[in-house]
């Protein structure tokens, strides 16, 4: 199978503004000061709950290539949004942009935002911090306090 | 007849289908998807539906907040669950207060979601951002919960609970009207549920009474009396939360794969080598 090479890792840090919201389960996992662009290539996709995982195959910018996780969202707050499996096994092989939010535990591992497919859509795969938004969890715990 | 009686019947199922909420296609190609959410609260949309008893039928597939579906990390405060501002904190014993003061990452180990664990109850409407549906027969109340397939069955004659039951992560509930209300009477939980995101941890004496209200035919009130005497200092009761009515279905959940225990392991461990950890609550 003709295997495409990895694509160069954009993966700049960002000086993200800070998302306002107090403890959560995302906030504990994940820094959302530290967002990246990732390009490369998808490899594998775990269609489960209560996360999705998946991942890929990028290199830095000395170009040695790593192999990311990405987490996202689970399945039917995916589903819900119009994204399905076939959006990924689709793309198993073809080089995709993920944007992320890197693991306070380091290593290549983020918490997905969005993935731009070769077809050009951006689907939210996953707690898009940039943009204002928060896990379901994490949206009751803003305004519940306790 | 024949003939009048179609057009009643016609008439009734396009109110019927006016009264819905716009049906939701969720396979609709969407360039950013969620960008087309329409976020409008729900209207009442007509007067409550009743059984043929004249109890209020609550039956219908409900989603949190006052959209009438789901729509992840969007929601606008205004259209969530309830106004924060209208329900006192827990009243935590001294003892209880300070076992809770511990770190993000130690909650984080401790919740339901990252164990795979089933909320429990009241945690099934407190703490499920996720839809539910309820059934309502003559005898009983069904609620199925999409988070984890959970579910249970809620006989509606009032009477007594069992003796020293076994615990059970959803209780033994038993139901009776009051009114146009619906109250839950509810012992015997597992004590491994929580019963919020934060670590509020309970006793094998907790007594939970749920009061659920159908007010019109959109809307769902749930409100939740918890008595711990042996963690809390008196009984709380929460503001009312409100769930409304949506047109999608519930959808599989099994929890199967979740890495996020080892990472909040290792973070832990890394925190206690340190000596550093994230603020304690």
């Amino acid at each position: 199978m003709k295997r495409q090479l990895p694509v160069l890792l954009m993966a700049f840090l960002c000086t993200c503004v800070p998302v306002t919201f107090a403890h959560h389960s995302y906030q504990a996992e994940f820094d959302a000061t530290k967002c990246v662009d990732v390009k490369g290539t998808l490899t594998k996709v775990d269609w489960d709950n209560p996360h999705i995982y998946f991942y890929m195959d990028a290199a830095d910018t000395t170009g040695k290539v790593g192999s990311w996780t990405f987490e996202g969202h689970s399945l039917p707050a995916l589903q819900r949004n119009g994204t399905h499996r076939v959006d990924f096994v689709q793309n198993i092989g073809k080089v995709l942009t993920v944007r992320a939010c890197m693991a306070k535990n380091g290593g290549l591992r983020a918490a997905a935002e969005t993935i731009t497919t070769p077809d050009g859509r951006v689907h939210v795969v996953g707690v898009d911090v940039e943009h204002g938004q928060s896990a379901p969890q994490d949206s009751y715990r803003a305004h519940t306090n306790n | 007849m024949k003939l009048r009686l179609g057009y009643y019947a016609a008439g009734a199922a396009a109110l019927a289908l006016a009264l819905l909420p716009a049906p939701v296609n969720i396979h609709a190609a969407q360039n950013y998807a969620g960008e087309n959410a329409d976020l409008k609260p729900l209207p009442k949309g007509g007067p409550t539906p009743r059984t043929a008893d004249g109890h209020p039928d609550l039956s219908g597939v409900w989603f949190h907040g006052l959209v009438g579906k789901t729509v992840e990390g969007r929601l606008p405060a205004s259209l969530r669950e309830f106004d924060p501002k209208e329900e006192d904190p827990p009243p935590f014993q001294p003892w209880a207060a300070e076992k809770l003061k511990m770190s993000d990452v130690k909650v984080e180990l401790g919740r339901a979601s990252v164990n795979c664990l089933p909320r429990g109850v009241p945690g099934m409407f407190l703490i499920n951002p996720y839809p539910i549906q309820l059934i309502q027969t003559p005898g009983q109340l069904v609620q199925l919960d999409e988070l984890n397939n959970n579910w249970r069955v809620i006989p509606l004659d009032g009477h007594p609970h069992t003796k020293d039951a076994d615990p059970t992560f959803n209780g033994e509930g038993i139901g009776h009207w009051d009114g146009d209300t619906l109250v839950i009477d509810v012992t015997g939980i597992d004590e491994r549920t929580w019963n919020n995101f934060t670590g509020w941890f309970h006793s094998d004496e907790e007594h939970v009474i749920e009061r659920l209200r159908r007010p019109d035919r959109n809307h769902l009130d749930y409100q939740v009396t918890i008595e711990d005497p042996k963690v809390l200092s008196k009984p709380w009761t929460s503001s009312v939360r409100h769930w409304s009515l949506g047109r999608e279905p519930l959808l599989e959940y099994y929890c199967t794969h979740n890495e996020e225990v080892n990472q909040y392991k290792e973070l832990d461990q890394k925190q206690t080598q340190s000596g550093k950890t994230d603020s304690p609550r």
